[in-house]
């Protein structure tokens, strides 16, 4: 059969490349900061966001989408620390895509917010891909992951800017090898910052809201250009 | 973006995955390609189908294209893309549409970085992270392998 060949020559994620600009714009103009969280399942974004929640919402006004295939569950445990938190169910989706999180915060009545915390769907392969529109990119990485995980998913490592250790304080009855998984980040982002968190103990947790509030206060104030 | 839905009921067993009048078993998968195959990311492989099928779409009613035979993509092993699991999700996607059993035609990038001491692009290996295989550099700046793109179609002349 005679075949002609029709070029497209389409990047399938412009359209979410799109959207996320426009979220950026949007955010940037409300001086809002977005905090994307990106991890396994298990590895404890949940109690990590339910403590940064807590621990910000005195001073900051703090909020949070939060997707899951399925349940409210999330959203129901992090809205017991007062800020305004809403569940984005995404079915059969493995990640949260930028119109998603244009819909959720359509008729949200958040308030404005100094700080947005998304928290993605537990999987470290799609979300990777998808901007949200956010500030900042944090792998969400417990000690009970294999050393090795930064290599075997090397986007979500890559495209971060923190990677925030959790359940630091069963590092040794776990045998975590430190140094194996700090090599495995380096070697797929060197400049990836590294934080020692435990939500239970506390552990790490004042320099992390302290990066947070840094990270805000630098967007606020944008640095004067350089002549 | 992506217009799926699952019954999110039995999620944690057998989800059915509906788009337009397709209805697929998630558990038919394995039995098709192997236990390797995890049904998360088959399904980021549908949500992947159904964009490019969009840009099919588009590009066939704008260009009043009635049938299409194949499609040509490329993809980056960075992308998380397994090809099975798309060939398996555009089948699922296509059918009842323009590109009904049309084949599609994967080309494989492989990840290449930016090797800053070498000067050179490299191609590290795969899981061996982003390292010059020649100078053992870290190499952060990925040049290839992220792709997803539609790249063209075949139509009958």
């Amino acid at each position: 059969m005679k075949y002609r060949v029709v070029q497209i020559e389409q990047n399938i994620m412009r359209k979410n490349d799109a959207l996320a600009a426009a979220l950026r714009a949007r955010f940037a103009a409300e001086g809002t900061l977005v905090v994307n969280l990106l991890s396994s399942p298990g590895s404890g974004k949940t109690t990590l966001l339910e403590e940064t929640l807590g621990r910000l919402a005195p001073r900051l006004r703090v909020g949070a989408l939060v997707g899951d295939q399925a349940t409210d569950n999330d959203a129901r445990r992090l809205a017991r620390s007062g800020a305004p938190v809403r569940q984005i169910t995404t079915a059969a989706e493995c990640r949260l895509d930028a119109d998603m999180i244009g819909t959720a915060l359509h008729g949200w009545h958040a308030g404005p917010l100094d700080v947005l915390f998304i928290e993605n769907v537990g999987n470290l392969i799609c979300p990777a891909e998808y901007d949200l529109g956010e500030d900042l990119r944090v792998v969400v990485y417990s000690v009970t992951e294999g050393e090795d995980k930064p290599l075997k998913y090397p986007l979500a490592f890559n495209t971060a800017q923190v990677a925030a250790v959790t359940k630091i304080d069963i590092a040794d009855a776990v045998g975590f090898d430190r140094a194996a998984a700090y090599r495995s980040m380096r070697e797929v982002n060197p400049a990836l910052e590294i934080l020692e968190l435990s939500a239970k103990t506390g552990t790490g947790m004042d320099r992390w809201a302290e990066l947070i509030e840094e990270r805000l206060q630098r967007k606020a104030q944008p640095p004067a250009a350089v002549h | 973006m992506c217009s799926v839905f699952a019954s999110t009921a039995g999620l944690a067993f057998d989800p059915v995955v509906r788009y337009g009048t397709v209805k697929a078993s998630l558990s038919q998968v394995p039995k098709m390609f192997g236990s390797s195959i995890r049904k998360e990311v088959l399904v980021h492989e549908l949500s992947v189908a159904l964009s490019l099928l969009q840009g099919i779409e588009e590009t066939a009613s704008r260009d009043g294209i009635e049938r299409v035979t194949a499609v040509h993509v490329r993809v980056g092993t960075m992308s998380g893309i397994a090809p099975d699991a798309l060939r398996f999700s555009w089948e699922l996607a296509t059918a009842g549409t323009v590109a009904a059993d049309s084949v599609l035609r994967i080309e494989d990038v492989p990840l290449a970085v930016r090797c800053e001491r070498c000067g050179e692009d490299r191609e590290p290996g795969a899981a061996s992270g982003l390292v010059c295989p020649i100078c053992g550099a870290i190499c952060p700046t990925i040049v290839r392998g992220r792709e997803l793109q539609l790249v063209a179609m075949e139509v009958p002349a």
